[in-house]
């Protein structure tokens, strides 16, 4: 069996705790790297424009159909365009 | 990274909030047992970039906070699980996936061996995760010249 990564989904039920309206939420994901966090919390959120700079990460999440409402890019924070006041959430991923 | 967050600042509506998911500054630990009964068998190594990685991150947050670009308004601390079906199986999950972080030779043999006392037994890597939600701070708009924040009426 391979790695199981958070089966019992903490992560998922912090961020629900901590975003209780994100069914209506626009969410901009900060180093989504292979859409691990994105993919659990993405049918639950309005919208979600997700990017990496990590192209091979970017590759891997793209590798398996993407949920619905979740929009890719490769791509840094200083160069990304995201309009100003477009984003209900930015969610840090583990971005260290 | 101060920049990057006054950054995403931008791109949140007034009332938006910014969510910062990352591991506690704590190393992760490898650990076999049951729910009930668990032992911590060692640590990971980890190099001393991430950190000063860690600390950098820190600061920043500590920076943001301080000149007022957020408030914090919410935070939770979790357990993050990686259940591995053997001690080598962990260390190349970590090798291929991690960097500046591994499962060392000795830890991995004294990991296998543990497991091979304790038949039946889980094995997994417990990481503590810090979540927070920050809320934008908006600068109040400027008072033109000539005219004061209150007025009084006589």
């Amino acid at each position: 069996m391979p790695i199981q990564l958070d089966p019992e989904e903490r992560e998922l039920k912090a961020l629900l705790e901590l975003l209780p309206n994100l069914h209506c939420a626009r969410v901009v994901e900060v180093g989504c790297g292979d859409g691990r966090l994105t993919r659990r919390y993405a049918g639950l959120a309005a919208s979600v424009l997700a990017f990496d700079p990590d192209e091979a990460a970017i590759a891997a999440f793209q590798s398996e159909r993407l949920p619905d409402r979740v929009e890719l890019r490769t791509d840094t924070v200083d160069r990304v365009s995201i309009p100003q006041r477009s984003a209900d959430v930015v969610l840090l991923s583990w971005a260290l | 990274m101060v920049d990057a967050l006054r950054r995403t600042r931008g791109w949140l509506k007034p009332d938006g909030c910014l969510i910062d998911v990352r591991p506690a500054h704590t190393i992760p630990e490898v650990v076999i047992g049951s729910d009930d009964h668990a032992t911590v068998v060692g640590v990971l190594t980890v190099e001393a970039e991430r950190h000063e990685r860690h600390a950098a991150a820190n600061k920043a947050l500590g920076d943001v906070l301080e000149r007022r670009l957020f408030v914090l308004e919410e935070s939770r601390e979790f357990a993050f699980l990686r259940y591995a079906d053997s001690a080598e199986e962990l260390r190349d999950h970590i090798a291929q996936r991690w960097r500046q972080t591994r499962l060392d030779g000795a830890t991995c043999l004294r990991t296998a061996a543990a497991l091979s006392d304790r038949p039946g037994a889980r094995l997994w890597l417990r990481e503590p995760v810090a979540m927070r939600r920050l809320k934008p701070v908006r600068q109040p708009p400027a008072i033109p010249k000539g005219e004061h924040e209150c007025r009084c009426i006589d």
